[in-house]
């Protein structure tokens, strides 16, 4: 059944797999940018981000012990309203400060500017019933270009991704490499038809493998959790979510007498949106997370359970940005800085 | 924005004014706050005065029906809420049926000079933090809906009265509905806005009456009914609170003060609602049960990195808390917490009802 509720897509891909990321250094000349990334998850939802810096600051602006960060972030169509203005200050500009060395560069400026280059319509895949629409997230807030809607959670990951390239790019000192994900949870029907499950798992307790098979549970209102959701998962989803890592270092553990390293991702941006947590997600996660790297005991200790769900959902992006995002990026980075044939270090010599 | 600070002029205050980041860290050295008698896990104290404004709403209101305002006040913070209910009309378009080309509930935060002596709030503009708290508010009120926004669409031609709605929606967008602008005013400020403008949001909308109207297709025009209203609380199954914490120097600090989120690297807000479950509907003219309440998490927003010591599973046991044990470990703070703000809410809206009815009856 799952192959036959096909997608506009001649692919459907898996619930966690991204969509192919596409990375542009240098994209605008040098005379009118100190650098410029431009960052495309699928062929769609595209971010282009410059960055100025360090330049000279305004008096009433300037800061005797750090840079002044500003971030201005504009979107595809329509006025920067509210909620343009609140992603770059609120959102971007606070992410941008914890990776950036801001102390390097005192009395200064970097100006950040984010540009919405692309935005995916949402594509109604076959098999679905415009009728049921209205199951989709009711919301009070216009829809867009109006300037008071809000960014889709794909178009702000797209935007963070680009600024925190840019920076990179533009040679200013950074702490970490940032990795935004957007995450939907959508009830199972959605899931279904725009996405590959690998068909019903057998195992009586319903746990949610990380291919993204899906329970017995039979419920049609059960969510599913995707990474990368487009425009249309969006709209229908029950809840979405951003979440930034900052790649920095591994953490190595020993397994068995071998050393093994992880990038390690420490979470530095969430933005959730959207409704409540379904509950019935939460025990079958708890009971039998395979992985226990989420360290299930503990969690079930701590009072509020319907955070088990939100809990995976951050466990998922972590592993997109660990497995897809930052070797992108630092390939990007390889082939621009040491040619398509690269000779660098397998472990990379470029220090992110 | 600028630091804010106490204006005495006695040595800890200058203290604290010279030197922020020494003075807070030892302020949290000996688990104290500065300015304030709480310690870094508690949440102020919360009060609540519900329809202040008489004049709020329209002039031809019935003396008996409350004004759709409220005054909260959470520490030091004070945000006085009213709500306007005007009616818009949306353009026609063939558009899927679940979009919208406006509003439905339009917050807006108004920080006026006289809140804060220290903090530079200047009139005029909204600046960027009082768009991003607007911009805030929006999406916590989206994200917990507390109620179904088909509620504010008004029915063509005489049909049922407000209230049936929903099944209309289904066929396209309505000819006229209500917006609400929930315009807040903050008259005092010590951090905390979120908080305080939320629960001045929510209990407002729980205090709003709109007439029943239907849109005349003859005439061209809303005809509202002057003497028959109905509740929009009745019809709210959620009550959406928000909550915020600060990281400084990995200590965790619930509901800082603005001299402390100034300060502190990381930040986290969260909108914690009620879910009422829907066997209670049936209880709801009788008793309401207020234990019980499930709270779970809407919308959240945070920057900044996650670590924090000074928070444990449990008792002495001293493991770091980071990423994402420690948002588990702050929603179950906030969770404890807004059980006690509904209380406060619950029994606030008792007394305006007893009140109510007492007008009623008076007048009849």
């Amino acid at each position: 059944m799952s192959s036959q509720a096909s997608s506009s897509r001649a692919q459907p891909r898996t619930y966690n797999a991204l969509r192919p990321l596409n990375i542009s250094h240098g994209v605008l000349p040098l005379s009118h940018s100190t650098g410029s990334t431009s960052f495309s998850l699928g062929h769609s939802q595209s971010s282009l981000a410059s960055v100025q810096g360090p330049i000279e600051v305004r008096i009433r602006d300037e800061l005797t012990d750090q840079a002044t960060l500003q971030c201005t972030a504009i979107p595809l169509r329509g006025q920067q309203g509210v909620a343009a203005n609140s992603f770059a200050v609120g959102t971007l500009q606070k992410a941008l400060s914890s990776v950036v060395l801001l102390h390097r560069y005192p009395r200064s400026l970097i100006q950040v500017t984010v540009q919405t280059t692309d935005e995916a319509k949402a594509s109604t895949p076959l098999g679905w019933d415009r009728a049921q629409s209205s199951a989709g997230r009711k919301s009070i807030r216009p829809r867009r270009p109006h300037p008071d809607a809000s960014w889709t959670m794909a178009e702000r990951a797209t935007s963070v991704n680009a600024a925190g390239l840019a920076l990179i790019q533009a040679g200013i000192s950074c702490s970490a490499t940032i990795c935004a994900v957007s995450v939907a949870v959508v009830p199972r029907k959605v899931a279904r038809l725009t996405r590959k499950g690998k068909g019903r798992a057998t195992a009586a307790s319903g746990a949610m493998d990380e291919d993204g098979s899906d329970s017995e549970d039979g419920n049609e209102a059960a969510q599913i959790i995707l990474v990368d959701p487009d425009t249309f998962e969006e709209e229908q989803a029950a809840s979405v979510h951003l979440f930034a890592f900052a790649m920095a270092g591994q953490v190595v553990s020993c397994d068995d007498g071998q050393l093994k390293g992880e990038p390690e991702a420490r979470l530095i941006l969430v933005e959730s949106e959207g409704g409540k947590v379904d509950s019935r997600l939460v025990s079958s996660a708890a009971a039998t997370s395979k992985r226990g790297a989420l360290q299930p005991l503990i969690i079930s200790r701590i009072a509020s359970s319907p955070s088990l769900q939100y809990l995976e959902a951050i466990r998922r992006a972590r592993s997109a940005a660990v497995g897809k995002i930052h070797p992108a990026i630092r390939q990007s980075f390889d082939e621009q800085l040491l040619g398509s044939g690269k000779q660098g270090d397998a472990d990379g010599d470029v220090v992110m | 924005m600028s630091s804010t600070t106490p204006a005495s002029t006695d040595s800890s205050s200058l203290l604290a004014r010279l030197h922020p980041s020494h003075y807070l860290s030892t302020h949290l050295s000996h688990s104290s706050r500065p300015s304030s008698s709480r310690s870094p896990l508690d949440f102020p104290d919360v009060d609540l005065n519900l329809g202040p404004i008489a004049s709020s709403s329209s002039s031809n209101r019935p003396e008996w029906i409350p004004s759709p305002s409220a005054l909260a006040r959470v520490g030091s913070t004070t945000v006085i809420c009213s709500i306007t209910p005007s009616i818009v009309y949306p353009p026609q378009m063939s558009t899927p049926s679940s979009s919208q080309a406006s509003s439905t509930v339009v917050p807006s935060i108004n920080l006026t000079p006289l809140s804060s002596p220290s903090a530079d709030f200047q009139s005029g503009a909204p600046s960027n933090f009082a768009q991003c708290t607007t911009e805030r508010l929006y999406e916590f009120l989206d994200s917990s809906l507390p109620f179904e926004p088909e509620l504010l669409h008004i029915p063509t031609e005489g049909g049922e009265a407000a209230g049936a709605g929903v099944e209309e929606a289904k066929r396209g967008p309505p000819r006229a509905k209500w917006c609400l602008f929930a315009d807040c005013t903050v008259v005092g400020y010590d951090g905390a806005l979120l908080e305080t403008a939320m629960l001045a949001i929510t209990a407002a909308l729980r205090q709003l009456w709109l007439p029943k109207s239907v849109f005349s297709l003859d005439e061209n025009v809303v005809i509202a009914s002057p003497a028959d209203y109905w509740s929009l609380s009745a019809h709210m199954d959620s009550l959406p609170l928000a909550f915020s914490f600060a990281i400084y120097d990995e200590q965790l600090l619930a509901c800082p003060s603005s001299f402390e989120a100034d300060l502190a690297q990381s930040s986290m807000a969260m909108c914690l609602s009620a879910e009422k479950a829907k066997e209670r509907k049936a209880s709801r003219s009788g008793k309401r049960e207020d234990t019980g309440d499930e709270w779970s998490l809407c919308a959240m927003h945070s920057t900044g990195p996650l670590r924090a010591t000074n928070v444990a599973l449990s008792p002495g046991k001293g493991k770091p808390l980071g990423d994402e044990e420690l948002i588990a470990r702050c929603l179950a703070l906030a969770s404890a917490r807004a059980g006690q703000i509904a209380a406060t809410l619950r029994a606030k809206e008792a007394d305006v009802e007893s009140a109510m009815q007492k007008a009623r009856g008076a007048q009849q």
